[in-house]
């Protein structure tokens, strides 16, 4: 039998572009777990999260912890984001690979939120929008997940299948701002 | 024309323009409006209806009179109001609305018919013949009556939209904006400040007062530079707030590039939404005139507006000057014409008793007024009540002043009558929104100054904020008295509403013939319509319907204003939502592969699917797709099929969920099967259809069609969260997350058996049909398998994880070559979904049935399921109601086309006798023929009759067989080989 080999591609092709002092990457080896809390399993959800040495995240909220961080996405679900790492087995509880699902790209610079002003509704201000605080919104119609990983430096979460058109409004963003 | 020295300009800044083609120049820091004064040009347009010659009336936003079409070519910008209008070097600018040239105007032939014209004239004038009016009158009179134009191309510059927050927004950066802005900021509150000229200050720097002990333009300008140098604070000049919404949420408009030659690629103007907990309006008022005979030429302005032009811009609008007056302000114009060398022939004052101080070289007529003028192109001469004229080339009126209140009414509030500025101040402002200074009738600056302090520290204060100790800047409050006067009656035509050539015997008559409510004024007279929406004109005007009603001001009230302030234009509420930016664009993984296989796309929702995949030598689609289907038949093809919902359900209760939410049994579905399911609407309405998948006890993975992923997955949530809120159950969309691939055809396990890893067995025993697998493939790849066919042959669909999906099809390519495997797109998968009789979304339309489809048997009365009750219902169920089937023409060389509907042979094509329609029709190259499925009347009962398939768009006739839906495989034997 002949060998055939699949070659996994991420959605923008490990995208990295600067513009107005702001530096948009792809990161391709983000590795995401979508954990749901099975009806009245809190304490084994918990119990799970401890082993990886978090308690768990209110809707809106993230931890890091090494190369993995939780974040939370709703009253019975998670996120668990491992870089460059592999994701844990779970049983406890609910789980679904969404790795393939998403399109994560990272955002770091002197004007990033000058950009994302024209992008998200929401009050970023430092404010209100703090360090490892996680919102949910529309980038043009798009689903957005946004983890605010420092005070100039995001990551963002949206449809692979749509990657192009999201990485498109960041752009156009970017250079309306240059 | 020389320019005053102590202007708000930059001297050493020249700028170069043209004007209908004529060059001139200006400065930084001009509008076009001062820098066409300064040239000399007091003609700028043509009247709306009269085509009467009119100059520049205003100094700001509410300019009736001086609109022009900005820029050339597709950047042509119509109705841009030149006293708003920044100027910039290269700027072009044409007047607008005449036939010939602006000096020789034919259109104003108009004005000789001006008797026949009046109010409301087009509602009677242009009856008969009725048919006339849309294709004879209408266009005439638009191409007589109006504004600019349209280029007609695409405009080609960029808008965008941004959102903003903020504690406390102030609108408006006069003396009381600026004294609210400087407590706000002080306090340490989110403050932006909003305004809409580029030079911050309103009429600080249009009249000069003292502010602080300094002139109040540079007052104005240090305030600015302090405010801009807080971090807390935002500055966002050029920007008019135009409306205000609910929750504190403000519509903001910023030219962001308008001032620049060519926008660079930068967006031209920006739509802030603006996010405020609260904020103050200040956004001062607006001088309004006086109707007197012929107060429309050029040369008669607001008075106001002349001291913006003298003081700001260092231009004289003229330069013999009267000053008419029912109130102290506009003695003030007259003192600053004055200091400035310009002849001051008359201060006219409707008071009796004249209350000022005379201006040297200007008489004092008090008691009187201006009963006419003359001069065609430019204002040469007035005459007064008492008879006696004056040559002058310029006359400043004013006839009050009428706060701004605007933004007040935008939740309905209803401005109240102040008898003491003669104007209506706001009365139930939005929540949050509170106005000061001269929008809330204060007028002084000293009053405004402290008004906005006042409210500042006031709400800073409610917001948590230690007010600043800092006391308002020191200044006078101007005398400011009035003693209201509306018009001259008696004389010629007096103007109150200039853009829309409304006079004031138009309200008198609008009123005789019966519009007596404001409201209805409006709308019979155009009073208060157009770009200006009335600023200048909607006092006088109801004042003047008042005193013909017999009644008062506020016994006849006012309209009330909605968003937009100002006009915002198209572009900027579209923002980036044009070409690319319209909507996004959803690829599916093999996208980059179909491209490179000679793919066309089709856009499906927001998704690009391949229709067909093109061949040297083919002439048409049709060469394409009948290939693809033939190759499938007859071998194997593939097709990416990964835009089909995929929602992953988990949990304890999965099997009921999944057995409730479809209406057909899934209780005893095994683990590694799957099934075909339809899924009801509450009402009994068929909603969805797909296949689901049993992948482990608790764990299923649900299909649905390209169009319902949303909705099926809403659908989902809200049964879980609302319906079944003690079920232990999870869904999740993995739609984007797996790649899926149609591998069809006889030779398709044969393909499959290449990539799939051992010990798999896809044998038909071990892997029979709507058999499911969770396996590897290509030496460890995650996958998973599934035994289903829409195609009607042997088929399987492989999913592998998203990111190796473009190399998947090259894979599969790879391994089927040696069976000649063929790429088919959405079209191939079309024609045979019909041979096979599968519906799609043309038959689950949202109107028909499980029992309309033929699917009846599956909503099971066996278990509870959504819409399983209501589908019951009698009228879902008629003996005559519409039924699935399939057709096919009589003479096999016909075209039939989708929508089409059914008529009895011998019948007439009329809605009473309509049977039904056909929903999908595609050509069968397996039969040769054109084929189809649709709704008949009692259609399963009717199979093998004959009826007609009437198209009365495309106007054909074409007698059709009905038939089974099912034209190949009936029995289903090849799905299952």
């Amino acid at each position: 039998m002949a060998n055939f080999e699949l070659v996994e591609k991420a959605p923008l092709g490990n995208y990295v572009r600067s513009i107005a002092g702001v530096t948009i990457t792809e990161v391709p080896d983000l590795n995401i777990l979508s954990i749901a809390t099975p009806l009245g399993g809190e304490a084994k959800r918990d119990a799970a999260l401890k082993k990886l040495g978090f308690d768990p995240a209110t809707p809106g909220t993230s931890f890091a912890k090494g190369n993995l961080r939780l974040v939370g996405m709703a009253s019975d679900q998670h996120f668990l984001l491992a870089e460059n790492g592999e994701l844990p087995n779970l049983p406890d509880v609910y789980t679904t690979d969404q790795t393939h699902n998403w399109v994560a790209i990272r955002a770091e610079g002197e004007n990033l939120w000058l950009a994302m002003e024209r992008l998200c509704m929401l009050d970023l201000h430092p404010d209100v929008c703090s360090k490892d605080d996680a919102l949910r919104f529309d980038i043009e119609t798009m689903y957005t997940v946004m983890v605010k990983e420092d005070a100039k430096k995001i990551l963002l979460l949206a449809a692979s299948s749509s990657a192009g058109s999201f990485l498109h409004a960041l752009e156009t963003s970017l250079i309306a701002i240059a | 024309m020389s320019r005053f020295d102590h202007a708000l300009i930059d001297h050493s800044k020249t700028f170069a323009f043209t004007f209908n083609g004529r060059e001139m120049q200006g400065h930084a820091g001009d509008t076009l409006a001062s820098a066409l004064m300064a040239n000399g040009q007091k003609l700028v347009g043509r009247s709306f209806k009269y085509h009467r010659p009119r100059g520049i009336f205003s100094a700001g936003p509410e300019e009736p009179n001086a609109l022009v079409e900005l820029r050339e070519g597709p950047l042509q910008e119509p109705n841009t109001r030149a006293t708003v209008t920044e100027l910039y070097d290269g700027l072009v600018a044409k007047s607008q609305n005449h036939m010939g040239s602006l000096d020789y105007d034919l259109l104003a032939l108009n004005d000789l018919f001006a008797p026949f014209l009046s109010a409301g004239f087009y509602y009677k004038t242009f009856m008969w013949p009725k048919s006339f009016w849309e294709k004879v009158y209408e266009p005439a009179i638009r191409r007589a009556a109006g504004l600019g134009a349209l280029s007609g191309l695409s405009d080609p510059d960029e808008y965008d939209k941004g959102y903003r927050h903020c504690d406390v927004l102030v609108i408006g950066a006069g003396p009381s904006g600026l004294s609210a802005a400087l407590a706000a900021g002080r306090a340490g509150a989110r403050l932006i400040l909003a305004d809409d000229d580029f030079l911050m200050g309103g009429r600080l720097n249009a009249d000069r007062p003292e502010v602080g002990g300094k002139d109040g333009a540079d007052w104005a300008a240090e305030a600015v530079t302090e405010l801009d140098a807080m971090p807390n604070v935002t500055l966002m000049p050029r920007t008019t707030v135009f409306g205000v919404y609910d929750g504190g949420v403000y519509g903001a408009v910023e030219k962001h590039t308008d001032h620049w030659v060519t926008s660079a690629a930068k967006p031209r103007q920006i739509l802030w939404r603006i996010t405020a907990k609260r904020a103050i309006l200040a956004a001062g008022a607006t001088e309004r005139s006086i109707a007197f005979g012929n107060n429309d030429r050029p040369g008669v302005m607001l008075s106001g507006a002349v001291r913006t032009y003298v003081n700001r811009f260092g231009v004289a609008p003229g330069e013999t000057a009267a000053v008419l007056t029912n109130n102290d302000t506009g003695w003030q114009t007259a003192r600053d014409l004055a200091a400035h060398g310009v002849t001051v022939a008359a201060v006219i004052d409707t008071r009796a008793d004249a209350p000022l101080e005379a201006i040297d070289g200007a008489a004092v007529i008090a008691g009187q007024a201006v009963a006419d003028t003359r001069g065609r192109k430019g204002i040469k001469e007035i005459t007064l009540t008492n008879g006696q004229t004056l040559d002058v080339d310029l006359l400043a009126v004013s006839g009050g002043w009428s706060p701004n209140v605007h933004l007040t009414c935008h939740h309905r509030g209803k401005p109240i009558w102040k008898n003491e500025i003669a104007g209506f101040i706001p009365n139930g402002p939005p929540p949050g929104l509170s106005p000061v200074g001269a929008t809330a009738g204060d007028f002084g600056v000293s009053t405004c100054l402290k008004s906005g302090r006042s409210a500042a520290n006031v709400i800073v204060k409610e917001l948590g904020f230690t007010p600043s100790k800092a006391g308002a800047a020191k200044a006078e409050d101007e005398p400011t008295n009035i003693s209201a006067f509306w018009h001259v009656g008696g004389g010629p035509r007096a103007w109150v509403d200039l853009q829309n050539d409304v006079t004031a015997k138009d309200v008198k008559q609008s009123h005789q013939e019966g519009f007596r409510s404001v409201e209805h004024l409006k709308r019979y007279s155009t009073l208060g319509m157009a770009t200006d929406q009335g600023k200048t004109s909607n006092v006088l005007g109801l004042a003047i319907l008042a005193e013909v009603s017999g009644k008062t001001i506020p016994e006849t009230g006012t309209t009330i204003f909605r968003p937009p302030y100002t006009p915002v234009p198209i572009g900027a509420f579209a923002g980036r939502a044009k070409g690319k930016h319209y909507k996004p664009t959803r690829l599916p993984p093999s996208h980059a592969w179909a491209e490179r296989n000679g793919a066309s796309f089709t856009e499906a929702g927001l998704w690009m699917r391949a229709e067909w995949f093109a061949r040297e030598g083919e002439q048409g689609w049709r060469d394409s797709v009948d290939r693809e289907v033939l190759a499938v038949r007859n071998s194997v093809g593939i097709c990416d099929v990964t835009t089909l919902g995929k929602i992953d359900i988990q949990g304890r209760n999965a099997t009921d969920f999944v057995n409730f939410v479809y209406s057909n049994g899934f209780a005893k579905l095994p683990v590694g099967k799957v099934r075909y399911g339809i899924m009801l609407r509450e009402d009994g309405i068929v909603m969805d259809d797909g296949t689901t998948a049993r992948l482990a006890e608790n764990h299923y993975v649900m299909t649905t069609t390209t169009a319902n992923a949303g909705n099926v997955m809403r659908h989902l949530e809200f049964v879980r969260q609302c319906l079944k809120p003690d079920w232990d159950v999870h869904v999740i969309s993995v739609t984007d997350g797996w790649c899926q691939a149609a591998v069809a055809g006889p030779r398709s396990r044969d393909l499959l058996a290449k990539i799939v890893d051992a010990p798999f067995d896809i044998s038909n025993e071990a892997f029979p049909f709507m058999a499911c697998a969770e396996l590897t493939v290509c030496g460890g790849v995650p996958a998973r398998l599934f035994r289903i066919s829409f195609s009607g042959e042997l088929a399987y669909e492989l999913a592998v994880p998203a990111r190796y999906g473009e190399s998947l099809f090259d894979v599969l390519m790879e391994a089927g070559s040696e069976f000649g495997v063929t790429p088919y797109g959405l079209e191939a998968l079309s024609a045979m979904r019909i041979e096979k009789g599968h519906p799609v979304a043309n038959e689950l339309t949202g109107q028909t049935t499980a029992r309309d489809l033929g699917l009846g048997r599956m909503v099971s009365d066996k278990k509870d399921s959504i819409g399983a009750v209501l589908s019951r219902r009698e009228g879902l169920n008629l003996e005559d109601g519409y039924k699935l089937v399939g057709f096919k023409p009589l003479d096999t060389d016909e075209k039939l086309s989708a929508g089409a509907h059914f008529i009895e042979v011998g019948a007439d094509y009329t809605l009473e006798n309509d049977l039904g329609w056909m929903s999908s029709v595609g050509y069968s190259p397996s039969l040769s023929t054109h084929i189809g499925l649709g709704f008949l009347k009692r259609g399963d009962a009717r199979i093998g009759d004959v009826v007609r398939s009437v198209d009365g768009v495309r106007e054909t006739d074409i007698k059709v067989e009905i038939c089974s839906p099912h034209f190949i495989d009936p029995e289903g034997d090849l799905l299952r080989g």
